[in-house]
């Protein structure tokens, strides 16, 4: 799945606007990814993308670039 | 966070406590996992319990998947689904001497029922005052939830309104 593609999925996940996001965005400086949009995004790792993705991974991860390189 | 009524209703059990005595029903407002972990243990204390939700309520009270109990490592799957009442938009039940009132507020989820009993209504995670309602987990849809939230707010017209958070746990809730 192309990177594009995949910041879609992430932009519907976390409800913000097309385009809003880049690889280099911040997680801990987006006020969407909480704890709510943490658990969605487990879920949509399990069906989607069929990664099981633990608290502890999550905890790693430091920028969308980090989410998009799990999806691969 | 869970309600007794009058002693014999429970929404949206979590924690069983030594209020419960006499419980015959439980309404459930969703079925996400942190609105029906006490349903089992419940049902193991009281088995003639009816336990009030919609279709798609159902079909996650039985899938650790759909409930979300899976993804917090404590996979929960309710063991009586004969004590499953499906209910409609709109159907009012009369459990003792109370009259219940369901009202379908998906948004949050498909499953999402607020629940109307004379002067209250409780609207689980469809309305919880001063937090928008989440609509980013599965089955979650904007739109949905801001008609939701129309309907609920015109319903909250002279009634309290119960949210599914935030306030005191197991607070017993008095139905005049």
């Amino acid at each position: 799945m192309e990177n594009s593609k995949k910041l879609e999925l992430l932009e519907d996940l976390f409800e913000l606007e097309a385009g809003s996001l880049i690889p280099e965005t911040v997680l801990e400086n987006l006020d969407e990814y909480d704890s709510m949009s943490k658990l969605s995004l487990i879920v949509m790792m399990d069906e989607e993308f069929g990664k099981k993705l633990t608290g502890e991974l999550i905890l790693k991860f430091k920028t969308i670039q980090d989410i998009l390189d799990f999806m691969d | 966070m869970s309600y007794i009524i009058q002693d014999h209703i429970v929404i949206d059990p979590g924690d069983i406590t030594l209020n419960y005595h006499d419980i015959d029903c439980v309404l459930l407002t969703h079925a996400h996992f942190d609105h029906i972990y006490g349903l089992n243990e419940l049902l193991s204390l009281f088995p003639k319990i009816k336990v009030y939700t919609n279709e798609e309520g159902k079909a996650m009270l039985l899938d650790a998947k759909k409930n979300l109990s899976f993804y917090h490592n404590t996979p929960f799957i309710f063991k009586y689904p004969d004590n499953i009442i499906t209910i409609k938009d709109g159907e009012e039940i009369k459990t003792n001497d109370l009259l219940v009132k369901a009202v379908f507020t998906p948004g949050h989820n498909p499953s999402c029922i607020t629940w109307i009993i004379g002067e209250c209504i409780f609207t689980g995670d469809s309305y919880i005052p001063g937090i928008k309602t989440v609509t980013n987990l599965p089955g979650g849809n904007k739109n949905q939830a801001n008609n939701s939230l129309k309907l609920i707010k015109q319903l909250s017209i002279g009634r309290t309104i119960y949210p599914g958070h935030k306030i005191v746990m197991n607070e017993n809730v008095s139905i005049i």
